[in-house]
């Protein structure tokens, strides 16, 4: 199969480009391995993304579906100019756009009954053996009320905060995400986190007794 | 550097996305001003708290539903069978999802028919089988047959009767078909004799004596011969 004759594998959480090229000409040649290898891959990080770009996480399913179908359907438009995460994340974030732009349009009201949707899911990380409860506590709640302030947040800024500071992405492949210039991905991450900073400002107490350290970018 | 081109800058500072020059001169103004240093503190806080929100599970069935859109993409894209072969393999399926759920029922019902069949088929012949060897087949129409005749010679001509039996085999009626020459009367008393002495078994019809007409012929040779026929 052109699987093995590729070498595919998932091998830790990023691929290389070698890995990435290997997996977009499986993915030309309808390699079934290679359509999974890409859901496995890119499933969680592009529902995460989706959830938080979303105001209403319920439909996120439906969104990551949209997106791997268009990404299934034009994997051959590819041309590397970018990393496959880039692309996918840009479509991602369309759909995303196109879905809210849809939904204020018809203005639609309606609320989660229970579903598993409605109500985010986490990925560990919110256990931590040598904290106490309360302490264990106090980061669930601060970690609500920063989700909730990012959802208050101008969807251009929050894109942008989002895949900066949650995704890691650098700021070069968020331009091309959001299809902006650097500097605009500057201004809005700026003007993002600032915005975020007084949503939470009284809400969130920021821990400013830390010890203060002039280094905080490795040189 | 000013304070408030500095807090402009110190976002970027962060996340290292400043030339090195200008690093120099945000380290060495944040190194300074306390109140800038703070200003960055808070915005390396907000960066950490963002980075440590938990990831978001996707839900069980969303693999499923985005295996079921990978399938169908290859089978756009990649199917490689002509269009003849999938509309012949979708009408198959349907086919096949059509007949499944009748397979069972169809299988019982023969298998119900075979049975029955079996089981029913005996019994029709030990209807025919039990019956004794004077039996007249029910489901048949017999003709009447002559039980015995007169001892009346016939020495003068032939001749042809038609006699009327009832449901018990008696002459109730005769007619003289043809009757040759001019002996009339001699002929007539001939026959009236020979038929008071003769008797039939009626004609039968599913087992049941019913009217019937014979035709019977009078040969006048040497030993007198009935022909009956119905």
């Amino acid at each position: 199969m052109a699987d093995t004759a590729v070498g595919l594998h998932i091998d830790g959480c990023l691929f290389s480009h070698a890995e990435e090229d290997a997996l977009v000409t499986a993915l030309n040649q309808g390699s079934e391995d290679a359509y999974e290898i890409l859901i496995q891959r890119y499933q969680q990080p592009v529902y995460s993304l989706v959830c938080r770009l979303m105001n209403n996480p319920g439909d996120a399913s439906d969104i990551v579906q949209e997106v791997f179908l268009k990404v299934f359907r034009n994997i051959a438009a590819f041309r590397g100019n970018s990393s496959l995460k880039t692309w996918i994340y840009r479509i991602a974030v369309n759909e995303a756009y196109n879905h809210r732009r849809w939904f204020c349009r018809h203005q639609r009201q309606e609320v989660a009954l229970g579903s598993e949707e409605g109500t985010p899911n986490y990925i560990g990380g919110m256990t931590d053996p040598g904290r106490s409860p309360f302490e264990q506590a106090a980061d669930h709640e601060t970690r609500a009320l920063v989700e909730q302030a990012l959802e208050k947040l101008n969807p251009k800024f929050r894109a942008a905060v989002v895949l900066r500071d949650i995704e890691d992405l650098s700021y070069e492949d968020i331009a091309t995400v959001l299809d902006v210039s650097l500097g605009t991905v500057k201004s809005r991450i700026m003007r993002g986190r600032e915005a975020l900073r007084n949503i939470l400002e009284g809400r969130l107490e920021l821990e400013t007794n830390m010890r203060w350290s002039s280094q905080p970018v490795t040189e | 550097m000013e304070c408030l081109s500095v807090r402009q800058r110190v976002s970027e500072y962060l996340d290292g996305a400043v030339s090195a020059e200008e690093r120099r001169a945000l380290k060495r103004h944040l190194n300074g001003c306390h109140q800038c240093a703070l200003e960055s503190e808070r915005y390396s806080q907000l960066r950490e708290k963002l980075r440590s929100l938990p990831k978001r599970v996707p839900p069980a069935d969303l693999t499923t539903r985005l295996r079921v859109v990978a399938s169908k993409v290859r089978m756009e894209s990649f199917g490689g069978a002509s269009a003849w072969s999938r509309w012949r393999d979708r009408v198959e399926l349907s086919l096949h999802n059509l007949m499944r759920p009748l397979a069972l029922p169809a299988v019982g019902g023969l298998c119900s028919a075979v049975f029955l069949f079996s089981t029913l088929v005996p019994m029709f012949k030990s209807a025919y089988a039990f019956g004794g060897p004077g039996d007249i087949p029910t489901m048949l129409t017999t003709e009447p047959l002559l039980k015995y005749a007169g001892p009346i010679t016939f020495a003068d001509s032939d001749a042809v009767v038609d006699l009327k039996l009832n449901d018990q085999g008696r002459i109730i009626d005769f007619t003289i078909v043809s009757v040759p020459g001019q002996q009339n009367e001699a002929l007539r008393r001939s026959i009236e004799n020979s038929l008071l002495f003769t008797e039939f078994r009626p004609a039968t019809t599913f087992g049941r004596g019913v009217a019937s007409t014979v035709r019977i012929s009078f040969r006048s040779s040497g030993s007198s011969r009935i022909d009956v026929r119905g």
